[in-house]
């Protein structure tokens, strides 16, 4: 079991080396620039109406996008040019269990991205709305949930992206959905009564709530909030593992891998 | 090979990449919905901070950005797909003027475009319940294709640019789209830009169209209509004679290296 336990970590820190010797990749420089440079655009449309109230939204939600959109981008991208250069086989076929590798590639990159957060709050003193975050300890917290939310749902998309050949072009119109289900910008008041429900599914709905408590003001719910956030999250990590496990074996047996 | 014969077979081989990349059914399943979304997302913002009022400002902006999202990206990026595929020299090599392969190599993404930005405006008059003239129809959708054509251009400009650094074609993609909607009053008017910022928001494309069409769809104040279509169409012949010099440079630089294919 120890054995076991210590070759699956050999696995994870061989990807996140590999994944951390690319440096300042494409992908990186994406996920770090896009988030606090859309959130300039949030906040001028926030400020040129005096909406200083909305501050909480229209600061942190280019931050929580762009987390997660990275995460969708990288899961998709990595299966994509293992598959481009035609390694994505001899990934599948190596003994070590593929989804170990994926998981040390989305680590690695959720972390990285996490640069975004102090450039976006940066960006917003310099435009004039600063976020006053209250309960920093709190926040903190939270955004160790937001990361932990980041990489469970990059393992979840990276196993279905497995069995699709498109995947540049799913990975696209999956972030949309997600961004409008989980509130991040606007109250979920705004969405219709027949499809806020969903919002309770989506973890980054929690995330998103808890920070901006964090930021303002704690309601009672906080913990309850942070452990649906946790909760989603380990759902989504284990869902993700077993379906990359169930894919990894079907493809194997079938040998039907690069037919997709 | 005369001119017309290069560009009608680039425009071909473009078309058939297109289809291939978004065969139909897919780009009902992938595409489609992805321009529902956008226009749903910001228009729950708008409605969220500035109510109905700057919710109609918003959902005619989102025309422009669906402009960016269908034309702008996948023109940048397929510019280098013609390096991925080591066809460079052999264009290069050929009768041909490589030149005009690779400005009209991707015309199907300036009409996607166009399209992605139809279908925004028409959801757009659904959700705002416009009452447009077929007049009115038409000249929003002559505004279309003319903002589309000058993202287009451009999207050669920067495709141009990055046939030096592939592997950054998304990044120059996605950094111009967010330039873009951020300066060209796609969501927040030029007027309430930072003061200094405000003359660079006057040479980019699209500013300039979409004053047009929110005058047209909405009744904005009228900007001076020709004055403002002219500009548009003057800053798309720009950047297309700078992407012309800019594939000149590249390509004479690269065969002077002998690098056409290593970048």
């Amino acid at each position: 079991m120890n054995a076991t336990l210590a070759w699956f970590a050999r696995v994870v820190g061989a990807s996140v080396r590999v994944e951390l010797s690319k440096g300042l990749h494409a992908q990186l420089i994406l996920g770090v620039l896009i988030g606090p440079v859309s959130s300039a655009i949030y906040i001028l449309m926030a400020r040129q109406l005096g909406r200083t109230d909305a501050t909480v939204y229209v600061v942190l939600a280019p931050m929580m996008l762009g987390m997660w959109g990275t995460a969708i981008t990288t899961s998709g991208e990595a299966v994509a040019s293992e598959r481009g250069e035609g390694t994505l086989e001899l990934l599948i076929a190596a003994p070590a269990p593929a989804a170990l590798v994926a998981i040390g590639k989305i680590l690695t990159t959720t972390t990285e991205s996490l640069l975004a957060v102090p450039l976006t709050l940066i960006i917003a003193v310099a435009l004039g709305m600063p976020l006053a975050i209250e309960h920093p300890g709190h926040f903190a917290v939270a955004l160790a949930a937001l990361t932990l939310s980041t990489a469970a749902v990059g393992l979840l998309f990276a196993s279905v992206f497995v069995l699709a050949r498109s995947t540049r072009l799913f990975q696209n119109v999956i972030g949309l959905p997600l961004w409008i289900l989980s509130g991040v910008a606007f109250p979920l008041a705004l969405l219709p009564d027949s499809i806020r429900p969903l919002s309770a599914l989506v973890a980054l709905s929690w995330n998103a709530a808890v920070l901006r408590a964090s930021a303002t003001a704690l309601g009672p719910w906080w913990w309850f909030g942070l452990g649906a956030a946790i909760v989603l999250s380990v759902v989504y990590f284990v869902l993700g593992a077993r379906l990359f496990v169930g894919v990894e074996r079907r493809v194997r047996v079938d040998g039907s891998l690069s037919t997709f | 090979m005369s001119v017309a014969r290069v560009l009608a077979a680039s425009a071909h081989l473009s078309l058939g990449e297109f289809f291939s990349l978004y065969p139909p059914r897919l780009y009902f399943i992938a595409f489609v919905p992805r321009i529902v979304f956008s226009l749903a997302f910001f228009g729950l913002l708008a409605q969220f901070l500035g109510g109905p009022e700057y919710l109609r400002f918003v959902v005619i902006g989102n025309v422009g950005q669906a402009t960016f999202l269908g034309a702008l990206s996948f023109t940048v990026a397929s510019v280098t797909w013609e390096q991925g595929a080591g066809t460079v020299p052999l264009l290069v090599a050929s009768p041909g003027n490589p030149i005009l392969v690779f400005v009209s190599r991707n015309l199907a993404m300036l009409f996607n475009g166009a399209l992605s930005a139809s279908l925004t405006l028409a959801l757009a008059t659904v959700v705002l319940g416009l009452d447009l003239t077929v007049a009115e129809v038409l000249g929003a959708a002559g505004i279309v294709l003319l903002l589309s054509s000058s993202v287009y251009c451009l999207g050669l400009l920067l495709g141009s640019i990055v046939l030096r650094f592939p592997q950054y074609r998304n990044v120059m993609s996605n950094i111009a789209a967010v330039t873009l909607t951020f300066l060209t009053g796609t969501y927040v008017p030029v007027s309430a830009l930072p003061t200094w910022i405000q003359p660079v928001s006057e040479i980019l494309p699209v500013t300039h169209g979409l004053r047009v069409l929110r005058h047209l769809a909405l009744g904005a104040p009228d900007p001076g209509v020709s004055a403002s279509l002219a500009a548009e169409i003057v800053i798309g012949l720009v950047l297309l004679g700078l992407a012309f010099l800019s594939f000149r440079y590249f390509l004479r630089e690269a065969r002077i290296a002998g690098t056409l294919d290593f970048h």
